[in-house]
């Protein structure tokens, strides 16, 4: 890679040292099925508060469907179904007595495809803010500005905050995106391979603003770009057709893996 | 790649007789459709006057215009836009957003094409019973009734369609922000498919304004003017179907004209939708 890794690298993680991590959202045992397809094979693993975990593994091993079985998105598609036990702060979120709303205004989620609707810069990023408080214009103002800087957004957009979100281009509506997501204020956000469809300015950009998020929220991201998950990821998790390989830090997935699997997929011999 | 030579002349005449063949086809189809568009406005043209819009349908012999028929036209079509677009964009909604792909979404979808295709005439006659034999006479708001179911299996078809040209990933976005699904719906699905909605509200009232069959079972028509609903109304089809039956020329006149009035409207409205998909359209 260039320059990029190596400043994301140095900058990027270093906070738990001095804190035993708490894990914000657990997996336990947890299994998934499309129709009979069994795509998640009992996985058991935690991702802990204020870091950034990442998911990587092959084509189709199921990380997609293990970020979707979080904020229980997939329940939209009939068919589809997940057991086991995902606690967030404690409390099982695929009991159905668990409200939808709680969950998805707490997890929020950012997809691979930037999804603007068709309103305004403002009113994308206000769009569930407005459903969630009641705030005054100033305020409301006030929480799109924070959420456009959160997301190194804000200086590209000031001046046209009222012009539809189509006009943005592809990087920029990703980071619109993620500027929504982080409006509600959520405590865990899931990205789903956030900058592949994006240029190598744009991920910078990206990544560079997860980093420098990452103590305010728990980042679970899935990628296909290894040198992402090295660059970005506290604790990377490797799973392979559907079952938790191996996870650990970056030092011990990227460097010594303690599977033979996992070496021989972040040194290239497969995936 | 060598190809035979042979072989390479062969598919050449077999494309040249294809092309003959598919333009042939849609010259043939075509020039009836300019044949009754060129009669409608040359003999339309040379019926205008001032007059049609000012004065009322005379009786048989006199001279006269179309104001009430027009009118009547505008409130019963009106009449059955208002009635008939809120239920057909709700089914819609219900098919493309609620029912997806459930079995009972697919039977609704198979009746709607049935009822697209059904004779107007059908439906004239089922108004008739339902409203005008009840009532005991003829009135606008049954000819505003029958223009609405008409319209109705149009909009279902064009708003399902419309809303399942939506991308799914939109979905998925605005519900993963825990916003229930009557909101996403309504603030988010809808704004990304108006442009289709609206499309096809417009191309059914292009279809009902020339609806003749179920107009005379239930509006009937009216030589006078008159704004009752409750009461028989004059309107463009009927006028247009009496006076071309009629054997005095003034009245043949008038035919044309209102023949012309309700073409170029259509015509019109086909225009503005096509305008209003390309500058609608993002990207």
């Amino acid at each position: 890679m260039n320059a990029i890794a190596f400043t994301s690298a140095d900058t990027a993680p270093t906070p738990a040292a001095n804190r035993a991590p708490a894990v914000k959202i657990g997996l336990d045992n947890l299994d998934f099925y499309y129709g009979r397809t069994h795509a998640l094979k009992g996985v058991s693993l935690g991702f802990n508060d204020g870091e950034i975990t990442a998911i990587i593994g092959p084509s189709g091993c199921g990380k997609s469907t293990l970020l979707r079985t979080i904020n229980r998105i997939f329940e939209l598609y009939p068919g589809q179904r997940a057991t086991g036990t995902i606690t967030l702060d404690g409390r099982n979120i695929l009991e159905p007595a668990f409200s939808l709303s709680e969950l998805r205004a707490r997890v929020g989620m950012v997809f691979q495809k930037p999804t603007p609707f068709s309103l305004s810069i403002h009113d994308n990023v206000a769009f569930a803010l407005r459903h969630y408080e009641r705030l005054s214009r100033a305020e409301e103002r006030e929480r799109v500005e924070t959420s456009l800087r959160q997301a190194a957004l804000w200086d590209e957009v000031k001046d046209k905050l009222n012009v539809s979100a189509l006009a943005l281009s592809g990087g920029q509506q990703q980071r619109l995106c993620i500027a929504r997501a982080l409006a509600v204020r959520p405590e865990v956000v899931l990205l789903d391979e956030p900058t592949s469809a994006l240029d190598p300015i744009s991920t910078a950009k990206i990544e560079e603003l997860l980093v420098e998020q990452a103590a305010n929220f728990t980042f679970i991201i899935v990628t296909h770009n290894l040198q992402q998950a090295a660059r970005l990821a506290h604790r990377t998790a490797f799973l392979l057709d559907g079952q938790l390989v191996e996870i650990g830090d970056r030092e011990q997935i990227f460097v010594n893996p303690q599977n033979s699997r996992t070496r021989d997929y972040v040194t290239g011999r497969f995936g | 790649m060598i190809i035979a030579p042979g072989l390479l002349a062969r598919r050449k005449t077999v494309n040249v007789i294809a092309l003959i063949a598919a333009t042939a086809t849609t010259v043939f189809g075509l020039f009836w459709l300019a044949w009754i568009l060129w009669t409608t406005f040359s003999q339309g043209a040379a019926a205008l006057s001032p007059r049609l819009f000012t004065e009322m349908t005379p009786p048989p012999g006199s001279e006269g215009g179309l104001l009430n028929a027009l009118f009547g036209s505008f409130v019963m079509v009106a009449l059955g836009v208002v009635i008939g677009t809120p239920i057909g964009v709700l089914a819609g909604t219900y098919l493309a957003e609620y029912g997806r792909a459930s079995k009972l979404a697919n039977t609704i979808r198979f009746v709607n094409d049935i009822l697209l295709s059904a004779p107007s005439i059908l439906i004239g006659l089922f108004v008739y019973e339902l409203v005008v034999a009840q009532q005991g006479h003829y009135s606008a708001l049954a000819g505003g009734i029958a223009l609405a179911i008409i319209l109705i299996p149009v909009v279902v078809r064009t708003s399902d369609e419309a809303l399942r040209l939506v991308p799914n990933q939109m979905r998925e976005a605005a519900l993963a922000l825990g916003v229930p699904q009557w909101k996403v719906t309504t603030r988010i699905i809808y704004r990304a498919g108006v442009t289709g909605i609206m499309t096809g509200i417009l191309l059914a009232v292009a279809r009902i304004s020339g609806e003749t069959a179920p107009l005379l079972f239930t509006a009937l028509g009216n030589q006078y003017w008159s704004a009752d609903l409750n009461a028989p109304m004059a309107n463009i089809p009927t006028a247009i179907y009496n006076y071309a039956n009629a054997p005095q020329d003034e009245a043949h006149v008038l035919a044309w004209a209102g023949a012309f009035v309700i073409t170029a409207f259509v015509l019109l409205l086909n225009i503005v939708v096509r305008f209003f998909l390309r500058t609608r359209t993002p990207r």
